[in-house]
């Protein structure tokens, strides 16, 4: 499978490594590519791994990992509407797609927030997969995330595969069509199943700003 | 210009982008100690919460963002405001919020929520300033929101007899509740205000006036309160000789934002004895399942209005006469009516009513020798945002003026809002996928005397409208003058004719609404079924088609 070639994904192969080592360099050299590098680079190696845990005390990486097919990290607060109103299509996905390997994740970005109340969120919402609280936006700075809802899947080389929208049902703030016409999600973790490249790796989410003061 | 740059990239940002952090990583750790930001000359950063922020935001913002508002969270502190910053000002930036949809032409809307072009400044200002706070100490007070009903104490409080269960997700919701007021003496309405149980959910509301109770005999299959779509238009009796009436019975609606208001000076609106309120209610499902049991507050004037209100609505009955056929890929069609006013009148309030795929609407009124005025102008309607707009200062038109309402739909593909996804041609209809177009100015006569010449003069056009309407529909195979025994509209044909045989499955010499081919249901069952129970019975037939012949043959009336 191959990566897109915006990530520089961390794997074995040494070729790539030196190439990360070099986009580093030039990073660091030429000021102007810092800002190409910053909205396109979301290696997750980047700048060193995260771990974190989810509410129910089990932690987990962004590193590769050859038990699972991907990770999938959903970033949301539990206010922002838009993020809301995706629920019951994220559950649906979770149940198509739970035994096959992936994992969702539900990150919540927003402000004060505590266990107790991430936990009331799941119930009033029906969220049947692990939510984890990033009160200091770790992990959205670690993927690059700035939006909820937005989602990252990393496959199982630790390579981002897809990042952006769920879907596009949602063109701009109030400008919503009346049903989507690509799920974007679906369609990659399919293609991501399927072991053919994902047709639209990188979409852009419409939503929420994540506040990473 | 290298001095200022860096200041510029040195001032904390709310939202540092990571260009920002990776630069300053990479390059300019030691540059860092911000020598222009902290020089003695600079001043302070201008814009703080403590000021001007605090006061913008509580004005144009916290009426909805508190707690048990519409407002899916809180501005109230500075903690609320600063930590969704850079939220606040996509949606500022994007004229998403403050939801206000007019143009401002010139003419004033007292209930304005627009930001002014120097509080945008301020506020994208404070943003770029890192959302410095100021002295703590200094925070203006929060206004102090009234808890319950904004207007007071209501004279009437009427609920919704059962909770709505609104679901979690899937398309856009629209149900009618009726409020059985059913008063025994006339009333007089100064303002309702509703008060929803689900406020995220219910995205806006219309209040319609059902004068002989017959909505609240309505019952939806799926066993749950309300019904779908607009048929409480409909009344007893005959429909066509009462439809333009009952099209005309708006109450106001709510919207998310709006602050209801009392009508000025002596004016109210009529509500006749044993009249019902429906309250047509659009929902967007909100992630989660909630259940909706609103609340309306009625405030009533104590003694009746020295004059009385007029909806002077182009194109009459929604538009429902107009014409409205948009064909697939269209993006531009234009929807126009003009009326010149056969007397003075002041206009008090004015709104527009379309679904999804207008684009624009304009009222404008040309007086006699004069320019044109708009009195109302959106340039990206949204249904989800239609409202009333009261005017500043009541406008007068003198007698002669020409009102002309112009109306856009984009049916294209290019419009996301468009419900079809490829486009189908849209027509004229109840559905929200159908179109409906128009724009009402409330307005009284000058002089009261006069006001009965001006209704009269409008009962005509909304007849006219309507015959068009018929018209129109008896024409072609598929039309009601198809399904019901076609020519001249229909001639004597007898009801057990070919298309009664075909049409009535269970053979019980009546048509029961399912028996009704979807396309004509709705026409046909307006038209007919004046006891609404959903059956046309070989009464109901005879008597409807007499009405419809009487009706096309006689022509506008009522001048």
């Amino acid at each position: 499978m191959h990566s897109p070639n915006y990530l520089m994904s961390h794997g074995p192969d040494p070729k790539r490594y030196v190439l990360f080592l070099f986009a580093l360099l030039l990073i660091s050299l030429i000021p102007a590519f810092a800002r190409i590098s910053d909205e396109n680079s979301s290696s997750t190696q980047a700048r060193g791994l995260v771990k974190f845990t989810d509410v129910g005390g089990k932690s987990y990486s962004l590193q590769a990992s050859p038990e699972r097919m991907a990770l999938v990290l959903i970033f949301v607060t539990t206010d922002c509407p838009i993020a809301n109103s995706y629920q019951p299509l994220l559950a649906r996905l979770h149940k198509e797609f739970q035994n096959r390997g992936f994992e969702f994740l539900l990150i919540h970005e927003g402000p004060d927030q505590t266990p107790e109340k991430l936990k009331e969120h799941a119930k009033d919402y029906a969220v049947l997969f692990p939510v984890v609280m990033d009160a200091d936006h770790a992990i959205a700075r670690q993927v690059g995330a700035t939006k909820t809802p937005e989602v990252f899947v990393i496959g199982r080389d630790g390579a981002l595969v897809y990042q952006g929208r769920i879907d596009d049902l949602h063109q701009g703030f109030g400008k919503k069509r009346a049903a989507a016409t690509r799920d974007d999600l679906r369609l990659a973790l399919r293609e991501l199943d399927a072991g053919t490249s994902i047709s639209i790796p990188k979409t852009e989410a419409v939503g929420c700003s994540i506040p990473l003061k | 210009m290298t001095r200022l740059n860096i200041r510029h990239f040195k001032k904390p940002q709310c939202r540092p982008g990571l260009l920002k952090l990776l630069l300053a990583t990479l390059l300019c750790l030691n540059v860092g100690s911000t020598p222009a930001f902290t020089n003695a000359s600079e001043a302070p950063p201008k814009e703080t919460f403590v000021e001007p922020i605090a006061a913008i935001i509580y004005t144009h913002c916290s009426n909805c963002h508190r707690p048990g508002q519409a407002g899916p969270f809180s501005l109230l502190s500075y903690s609320d405001v600063s930590q969704r910053a850079a939220t606040i000002q996509a949606v500022i930036r994007d004229s998403y919020m403050p939801p206000w949809k007019p143009i401002h032409t010139g003419i004033d809307f007292s209930n304005d929520r627009r930001l002014s072009d120097q509080e945008k400044k301020q506020i994208d200002a404070w943003i770029a300033a890192g959302c410095p706070e100021g002295d703590s100490s200094k925070t203006p007070k929060a206004p102090d929101f009234p808890e319950g009903w904004s207007l007071g104490t209501p004279d009437l409080v009427v609920q919704m007899e059962s909770p709505f269960q609104i679901p979690a997700d899937g398309p856009d919701l629209y149900r009618s509740f009726v409020f059985p007021v059913g008063l025994p003496e006339d009333k007089w309405i100064k303002a309702i205000e509703v008060r929803p149980t689900a406020r995220g959910a219910v995205h806006h509301a219309l209040f319609f006036l059902d004068i002989d109770g017959a909505a609240k005999e309505q019952k939806s299959a799926d066993g749950q309160p309300g019904f779908a779509g607009m048929n409480f238009l409909k009344t007893r009796g005959n429909a066509l000789e009462r439809m333009p009436d009952s099209l005309a019975r708006g109450l106001g609606g709510y919207v998310p934002g709006a602050t209801p208001n009392r009508l000025p000076g002596d004016l109210a609106r009529f509500l006749p004895k044993g009249s019902d309120i429906v309250m047509q209610t659009h929902f967007h499902p909100t992630g989660k399942k909630q259940t909706e049991q609103s609340q309306l507050g009625l405030f009533f004037a104590d003694v009746a209005p020295k004059q009385l209100l007029v909806p002077v609505q182009l194109p009459p009955l929604f538009g429902m006469g107009a014409g409205i056929d948009i064909d697939a890929g269209d993006a531009n069609y234009l929807l126009r009516d003009e009326y010149v006013l056969p007397i003075d009148i002041v206009g008090f309030e004015i709104g527009g009513h379309a679904h999804y795929i207008c684009r624009k609407m304009t009222m404008t009124a040309t007086p006699p020798g004069g320019e044109p005025i708009e009195l109302l102008r959106i340039d990206d309607w949204d249904l989800d945002w239609q409202d009333q707009y009261m005017f500043k200062s009541p406008v007068s038109l003198a007698k002669g003026t020409k009102l002309k309402v112009d109306i856009i739909y984009n049916n294209s593909a290019e419009n996301p809002e468009n419900p079809f996804s490829p486009p189908r041609p849209i027509n004229w209809g109840r559905e929200s996928t159908d179109e409906m177009g128009s724009i009402t100015m409330l307005a009284i006569a000058k002089h009261e005397s006069e006001r009965v010449i001006l209704e009269q003069d409008i009962k005509a056009r909304t007849r006219e409208s309507l015959r068009k309407r018929i018209s129109s529909q008896m024409g072609g195979l598929g039309g009601l003058g198809g399904l019901l025994g076609r020519s001249g509209p229909f001639n004597g044909s007898p009801f057990n004719g070919v298309w009664l045989k075909m049409l009535d499955r269970n053979r019980d010499g009546k048509l029961q609404k399912s028996e009704i081919p979807e396309k004509q249901r709705d026409r046909l069952l307006d038209l007919m079924d004046t006891n609404n129970d959903d059956v046309i019975d070989q009464n109901e037939l005879d008597n409807g088609k007499k009405s419809i012949e009487q009706f096309l043959n006689a022509g506008p009336r009522g001048k």
